[in-house]
């Protein structure tokens, strides 16, 4: 029997037969291409790609030995499935085959054992293959290697972590020239730059792309509020339509509602319970702050059917096949179709099922995402992923991991880098700086004595010193962990970690609801907040910061379109029919902005003068846009303005009238000098500050201790605040500095958008109205409380309006500082 | 030329000139109060391969010899933590420092951080204090402790104060401190490579912020 009837043979025992994609990658394999598979999750996709490897691997007359795949994910969990699921078809198959994981969760006796004798497959994370280039002897390692799988791309594709995947190929194709690379991929926006990344711009072999035309059915159902008149016309929880939902959970075998947020998912999961108690026992909750024990529970409960309702965040976007999955639910915007879709795809994981999703609007006007959403779905309008450029912060790691192993060497691995495609347009000065940053601290030489990490010997770099080996190998890795304590029950059990800040602000005997549970705190010791679990009472719900996501703008386009058929009276979607009253009272009150208008409402009220603008861009761009405007309407008389945003709009508020005729006339939405005004209008500093707490983790200056040991390294702590202020005095070239402005243009204030918005708004017509009353468009951004201001004053002149917060005597003892920076 | 950036404080009927240079200077026996300069810090980092300029440290001594001169000071009392942690180069840059000002005295109340070998230090040519010294009508030391009888007032570093103004519209700026409480003040940390920490002052605290190069005391909102 030929390998490949095997391998039909073994599917036809299972009661399957191959896709035709599934034929198509195994015959491209056993061409000796490379490229990319585009399948959504459940499809197969798995199988398309681990049976040509075995199928190689039978029809070659010599066996090799020793590791010849390499599948790479972007989950821990992921890893493990993928692990069972091919372990078993590989024996089945008689191959006589090691399958092996190797993530974090592995232990260090079985990754010993694996660096001996690596198995003839590894299946493992970005974060582990750069462990293994850590580890040395590379050459000798990957010496046999085939083949490359990244599978869900798309995942790390548009990350730092995918940046990992690129300098590790880039290193394993020249060990072993002629390995095939393949990615497997969900739909997005730019697939085929996401090849191009993937095999990087010096790839020779033959590519393609393979898709699998899966006609999976997906259905999209908005919950309509039943009085659209009631129904709030700003929020973000949308708990008022738990009722509607309880007949879906009822009907459905298992169900996945997405959330958000963390404390959004916290709230769902409370709410839930108190409308139908007959829940408890089958209802869980999961989001990134649980312990892993916790989350693990929850995952297998899910797989095995024994849940009926689990509350979730974006932790449960991919990974594991939770096949009971029949519907799914998401709570709010999802701000990008490619991730509706997505969470749409978790439900009905069955090649061919249907897959169903309710979308609960939090408010009213959101109600025109869910048509927005349909509309873009059916036409597969997606996001792209924007591919970082030039992360210097990755690159150092890289370095390090590099010098930590077999050593490098200048020519050969400026070469390999050159070759990704992050690192391509990299110049030789910069290049000169991070070795020159890696092996004597900096330029000015004398200011950089007793500098060790990596050291320069014959023309090969390596790290000798056995300390700053074990701490690099203990940082290698992009995630950055936000500042967190962990929380535990007094008789023992982790149950997650809790920004410290929440923490500070509660007494021992104060009540909060964590992982759907009501907890009472007993102590703070180091680290860590001991609780006892307490009869649900009242409690506070702890919220975690971080960044909202903003609407993406293919969502933002499809928003802009839906809102300008309402106009012409060409709605098809029940969302918008349902909304009709409200779109006629912003019509009658203001105006509906057409495809070709840009809307401007003035008001007037007790706070002072407002001014709404209606970009529909996205809060991101909003935030940079109102900064924008804020400065240039300023020059046209001294104002100050306080700021508010949403993703549909943005308000400046002021207790002058403000002058907007005279800025329109001088050019307010010109895009001339964008660059020089943005930076003069946003606090580029600030911001920059934030990005380079995870770009100086990145790099190696600050440490996060060793692992379950509560003292960090003696006297090697600092802030990467305090360390961005000190680069900026002392080392004002310091390329990571220059790489936090840019991942603030790039990502924060999303300039290439902003640019592109201006453009737009320049060739509409813009209308100003004056309503006498807020209208539905402005009022959910007059309410939104998060505030920033743009002020032209002098720090004096802040500080003598600012406050010092006096606490009350119980809390406030200076023993309560429990960190002390040394 | 008549100075207008510090502010006189009293405590005990002495007159203190809280600095902007992160110094007190007490008038009267032309004292200085120092705390917190983490000389080293850079060295030590830059051996475990973080690199920092030590120029840092350069300035912070500039700024010492600055007021030295200024303010004619005869006596400096260091609360601790004067060198970050092990020996390094930038020890010497001290000691060399040292010497341009022999006609200062300098005091060393030792902090947890200052744990070079004694026959180190004394290359600094200091007068050297383990855990705390008392100069009436005040005690000083690196962390609070339990002090003898005696109506004294405690000075401490090790803390790295700051404090956290709150205004409207959710805004909020944090300053390096003066933190004077009943018994005891605690000094904002001299060195230029440390950061601070955000004290919540009580009622009856009196604290004052350092920026731009001045001193201002900060009415207080008790929170409700």
């Amino acid at each position: 029997m030929s390998s490949l009837a095997k391998v039909e043979n073994w599917f036809s025992l299972k009661g399957w037969k191959p896709f035709p994609f599934q034929y198509e990658v195994w015959e491209k394999y056993a061409a000796g291409y490379s490229g990319l598979l585009n399948a959504p999750t459940g499809s197969g996709k798995t199988f398309a790609l681990w049976m040509p490897a075995l199928i190689e691997w039978m029809e070659q007359g010599r066996r090799t030995k020793g590791l010849q795949l390499l599948w790479i994910t972007p989950l821990k969990a992921l890893a493990k499935d993928i692990h069972l699921a091919v372990q078993q078809a590989t024996k089945e198959l008689n191959i006589p085959w090691k399958v092996e994981l190797r993530t974090g969760d592995v232990s260090a006796a079985r990754k010993k054992k694996q660096l001996e004798k690596l198995p003839d497959a590894l299946i493992t994370t970005p974060e582990s293959l750069h462990l293994l280039l850590a580890a040395g002897d590379s050459e000798k390692l990957f010496s046999n290697l085939k083949v490359i799988v990244a599978d869900e791309w798309h995942e790390l594709f548009g990350s730092k972590r995918g940046v990992l995947v690129e300098l590790a190929l880039s290193r394993l194709k020249s060990i072993k020239p002629g390995l095939k690379i393949w990615g497997i991929s969900a739909t997005i926006g730019n697939l085929s730059q996401s090849i191009e990344v993937l095999l990087g711009n010096d790839f020779k072999g033959n590519q393609c792309e393979v898709v699998a035309k899966i006609n999976k059915k997906i259905t999209i159902r908005s919950i309509i509020p039943d009085e659209i008149e009631r129904f709030p016309w700003a929020g973000h929880l949308g708990i008022k339509l738990i009722p509607k939902i309880l007949p879906i959970l009822e009907q459905s075998r298992s169900t996945l509602i997405f959330t958000n947020t963390r404390g959004q998912a916290e709230i769902w999961y409370q709410q839930l319970l108190n409308y139908a108690p007959d829940l408890a026992g089958t209802i869980a909750i999961h989001h990134g702050s649980l312990s892993k024990e916790v989350r693990a529970w929850v995952e297998s409960a899910l797989h095995n059917d024994r849940l009926k309702v689990v509350v979730c965040t974006s932790s449960l976007d991919l990974g594991v096949d939770f096949t009971p999955v029949e519907t799914v639910i998401q709570v709010g915007s999802p701000k990008g179709v490619a991730r509706f879709l997505q969470r749409a795809g978790r439900s009905g994981h069955q090649p061919d099922a249907e897959s169903t999703i309710y979308f609960v609007p939090t408010h009213s006007l959101e109600l025109i995402e869910g048509a927005a959403l349909k509309e873009a779905v059916e036409q597969n309008i997606l996001e792209d992923r924007i591919p970082y450029v030039k992360p210097i912060d990755v690159l150092v790691q890289y370095l390090v991991t590099l010098a930590v192993g077999d050593g490098f060497r200048y020519q050969e691995t400026l070469k390999e880098i050159k070759s990704t495609f992050a690192f391509a347009d990299l110049t030789e000065e910069e290049w000169d700086w991070v070795l020159q940053f890696i092996t004597t601290g900096g330029s000015a030489l004398e200011h950089y004595q007793e500098f060790s990490k990596v050291e320069e010997a014959d023309g090969l770099f390596k790290v000798y010193d056995k300390r700053t080996a074990l701490r690099h190998r203990l940082s290698i890795g992009t995630i950055v962990a936000d500042a967190s304590m962990s929380i535990r029950y007094l008789t023992g059990g982790n149950i997650g970690t809790i920004e410290e800040y929440f923490i500070s602000r509660l007494n021992p005997g104060d009540v909060f609801w964590f992982a759907g549970k009501c907890l009472s705190l007993v102590r703070v010791r180091g680290n860590t907040a001991y609780v006892r679990r307490i009869k649900p009472t009242k409690g506070q719900i702890p919220s975690w910061q971080g960044g909202r996501m903003p609407l993406s703008s293919q969502l933002s386009a499809m928003i802009r379109r839906k809102i300008d058929e309402a106009k012409h009276h060409r709605e098809k979607e029940i969302e918008i029919k349902v909304l009709k009253p409200l779109l006629d009272l912003q019509e009658q009150r203001s105006l509906l902005p057409g495809l070709n208008e840009f809307l401007i409402e003035q008001l007037e009220t007790e706070e002072g003068h407002h001014c709404f603008f209606f970009p529909f861009e996205g809060r991101l761009v909003h935030e940079g846009m109102a900064a924008l405007f804020a400065y240039r309407i300023a020059l046209v008389r001294p104002i100050t303005f306080s700021i508010a945003m949403n993703d549909y709009g943005f308000e400046l508020l002021s207790d002058a009238p403000i002058p907007l005729e005279e800025a329109i006339a001088q050019d307010l939405f010109s895009t001339d000098d964008l660059l020089a005004y943005i930076q003069a209008s946003v606090n580029a500093t600030e911001m920059a500050m934030r990005r380079f707490r995870e770009v100086a983790r990145i790099a190696g200056l600050v440490f996060q201790g060793f692992p379950g040991r509560q003292e960090k390294e003696r006297h090697l702590q600092s802030s990467a605040q305090l360390l961005f202020k000190v680069f900026s005095e002392y080392d004002p070239k310091n390329l990571l500095l220059r790489q936090c402005y840019q991942e603030v243009l790039d990502f924060q204030l999303e300039e290439l958008r902003l640019r592109k918005a201006l453009m737009r708004i320049k060739k509409q017509q813009v209308i100003i109205k004056r309503p006498e009353k807020p209208t539905p468009f402005a009022f959910p951004i007059m309410v939104d409380r998060m505030r920033e201001k743009l002020t032209s004053e002098k720090l004096e002149e802040r500080v003598k309006k600012m406050q010092l917060h006096f606490g009350d005597e119980k809390r406030s003892t200076l023993l309560k500082s429990k960190r002390i920076n040394r | 030329m008549e100075k207008t950036n510090y502010v006189k404080h009293y405590i005990a009927g002495e007159a203190l000139c809280l600095l902007p240079e992160r110094a007190i200077f007490w008038e009267r026996r032309k004292s200085l109060f120092i705390a917190d300069l983490h000389l080293g810090k850079s060295g030590h980092f830059r051996k475990a391969g973080i690199a920092v300029s030590s120029l840092i440290h350069h300035h912070d001594l500039e700024r010492l010899s600055g007021i030295i001169t200024e303010w004619k000071v005869a006596c400096v009392y260091l609360l601790g933590d004067l060198f970050h942690s092990n020996h390094n180069s930038e020890w010497k840059h001290f000691t060399d420092w040292r010497m341009q000002h022999p006609e200062v005295e300098i005091h060393l109340i030792k902090g947890n951080h200052d744990i070079l070998d004694d026959s180190m230090i004394c290359s600094g040519k200091m007068v050297v204090h383990d855990t705390s010294y008392i100069l009436e009508p005040f005690f000083l030391s690196h962390q609070t402790v339990n002090m003898p009888p005696g109506n004294y007032y405690q000075f401490n570093g090790h803390i790295h104060p700051g404090a956290r103004l709150h205004g409207k519209g959710l805004q909020s700026l944090t300053f390096p401190c003066y933190f004077f409480g009943k018994t005891g003040a605690i000094l904002p940390s001299f060195g230029g490579f440390t950061g601070h920490v955000v004290l919540h002052p009580s009622g009856d605290d009196a604290v004052f912020i350092i920026y731009n190069n001045s001193v201002k005391q900060m009415p207080g909102l008790v929170r409700q």
